[in-house]
């Protein structure tokens, strides 16, 4: 090992042939974490080199490996086979990784449960009758099962903070641009970006050294944040807790179930056990920050959502005309794109978009605006991930407006473009995730308060 | 007065190129009002109005169809760095 290198959550020099061993698991996986196999990956393993050799990476389906299907869980999709490999998925391999599967997903990250995929939803490996969360819910599934050491999702609104807090696993959103979205198919490009998970705040930090940086090819990394010159997992200890001070926003635990609200006020009450200056704050904004999120992916997600034509992607339908023929192929969206596509492209006309979209972009500097000042007094800002445990598969499914309220928690930072991570709280029953937010650019610093949470707690 | 009525869900349909039959029609259309209704609130509740000390409108123009201009096509060909007739040249990417 190289001196300095603090030692991951997992055993460095172990066989290649682990990797074959990890594909049996996932042919057998009973929670469809996974839709596609890397049938070469005990190949590419043979010839890996780096660090991590032999360590096992899934990749959500909207993250293009070349030669793999990428689908983004839908059928629109169905039989597109990635031409180049995402910047990130590149930059794990440099590294030794091996990319073992694709992993399931609402569609088009179109979802909170993991039930939107148009090939069979997920399910919770902790309780398979419950739903794993999304939009990333295979990642979440794939690390919870013990099916693949890292796992690469994509978080635009808590679409991998969702899934780790269900699951019990961990994961961090970086700060908008500080992580190339090369090859990470477009959702809302403002929100959007690859994001790590892994069963603990270190595998995180070390999955989030490979990955970050800028990237030629994705302008808006080209002014990301700066990179500590360590990196994130070496500088990963030694966060005194006195001193540190933590902002608990009131409307973070409005609303949340009793046994969320239990969990995290005692995972919080640790932090001021140990020295933290906690302290309650009023955060008035975020009340909006659920609606404005919407609004604002509604309108991005129609723009993205135009290029799927049939033509240059997607299955082609013969029909009579250009327009039919592109009309038909967009049938085969699920009915939750549709609706999306539907809303974005309505708020977003002219007679009607001073009412909703101008005013969700307005709320939304407003909402960074809040956050500025609450990161001025304080250091992190500590709550829930979700409102709510896991809930029953089904449960949600056929009311949207109780879907989307599963991201109350989680779209404020994705606003903001904060970096925003999720780690579990030790307990009995169905898991609760620690959502730890911090200003832009300090990534670092969240991961840290995340693992002082891990120790904080003890068994880590 | 409806967020969304079916005229306007109808035009929206068309001009996104989604197909909806009858009841994904109905369907959508009483969640779009529902969720209209309830992000409607923004604007409501924002803290300050927009500063708009000077009236002015958006820049967009009516979705109204035109008609062809004839020689846009060559104007805009013109001012290619290098062209094949009618086609951009670039350099070969992916």
């Amino acid at each position: 090992m190289p001196k300095g290198v603090p030692r991951p959550s997992v055993t460095l020099d172990e066989p290649p042939e682990r990797v074959a061993k990890a594909l049996e698991r996932i042919r057998q996986d009973p929670h469809h974490a996974f839709l596609h196999v890397n049938e070469r990956a005990a190949e590419e393993a043979g010839r890996a080199q780096g660090m991590w050799l032999g360590k096992t990476l899934s990749v959500k389906d909207n993250l293009a490996v070349q030669g793999l299907p990428l689908t983004c869980a839908s059928k629109a999709l169905e039989g597109h086979v990635a031409a180049y490999t995402a910047t990130v998925v590149e930059r794990c391999a440099a590294r030794g990784l091996v990319v073992v599967g694709k992993t399931n997903m609402d569609e088009f990250g179109c979802g909170s449960s993991g039930e939107r995929s148009a090939f069979g939803a997920t399910r919770n490996p902790r309780d398979p009758s419950r739903v794993p969360g999304g939009s990333s819910s295979g990642a979440g599934a794939s690390i919870a099962a013990g099916l693949a050491d890292f796992a690469l999702g994509s978080d635009t609104g808590g679409s991998v903070r969702c899934p780790a807090s269900f699951c019990g696993v961990t994961a961090l959103k970086p700060s908008h641009g500080l992580v190339s979205r090369w090859g990470l198919v477009d959702m809302a490009m403002s929100l959007e970006g690859p994001a790590p998970l892994a069963r603990d705040t270190r595998g995180c930090a070390l999955l989030l050294d490979a990955i970050a940086g800028p990237d030629a090819r994705d302008p808006v990394s080209l002014q990301g944040p700066a990179i500590p010159p360590d990196g994130y997992a070496r500088n990963l200890e030694g966060l005194d807790a006195k001193g540190l001070r933590v902002g608990v926003p009131e409307e973070f635990l409005q609303g949340c179930s009793a046994d969320v609200e239990r969990a995290v006020r005692a995972a919080i009450e640790r932090f001021g056990a140990a020295g933290a200056r906690v302290a309650e704050l009023a955060m008035p904004e975020l009340r909006l920050a659920l609606p404005s999120y919407y609004l604002v992916c509604y309108a991005e997600f129609a723009s993205a959502m135009q290029r799927y034509d049939g033509f240059r992607y997607g299955p082609r339908v013969e029909a009579g005309s250009l327009e039919q023929a592109t009309t038909a192929d967009r049938g085969f969206f699920g009915p939750e794109v549709k609706r999306r596509i539907l809303l974005g492209t309505h708020i977003t006309m002219k007679e009607v978009r001073g009412k909703w979209y101008t005013a969700a972009l307005r709320a939304r500097e407003q909402l960074g605006e809040a956050y500025a000042r609450a990161f001025a007094e304080h250091d992190v800002l500590l709550g829930p991930t979700m409102p709510v445990q896991a809930f029953p598969l089904g449960e949600r499914i056929a009311d949207p407006l109780a879907m989307y309220a599963a991201d109350v928690l989680t779209v404020g930072a994705s606003l903001a473009g904060l970096p925003a991570g999720s780690v579990p709280i030790k307990g009995p029953g169905l898991p609760i995730g620690l959502q730890v937010q911090g200003p832009r650019g300090e990534d670092l610093r969240v991961l840290r308060a995340m693992r002082l949470h891990e120790k904080l707690q003890g068994g880590v | 007065m409806p967020a969304l009525t079916p005229e306007q869900l109808d035009h929206v349909a068309r001009i996104a190129r989604l197909p909806l039959g009858p009841e994904e029609r109905e369907r959508l259309l009483a969640e779009a009002e529902r969720i209209l209704a309830q992000f409607g609130e923004v604007e409501a509740a924002l803290a300050r109005p927009a500063p708009a000390p000077v009236a002015h409108g958006l820049a967009a123009r009516d979705d109204a169809a035109r008609e062809p201009d004839p020689g846009a096509a060559e104007r805009i060909a013109a001012q290619f760095p290098r062209r094949e007739g009618a086609l951009c040249k670039v350099p070969e990417g992916l």
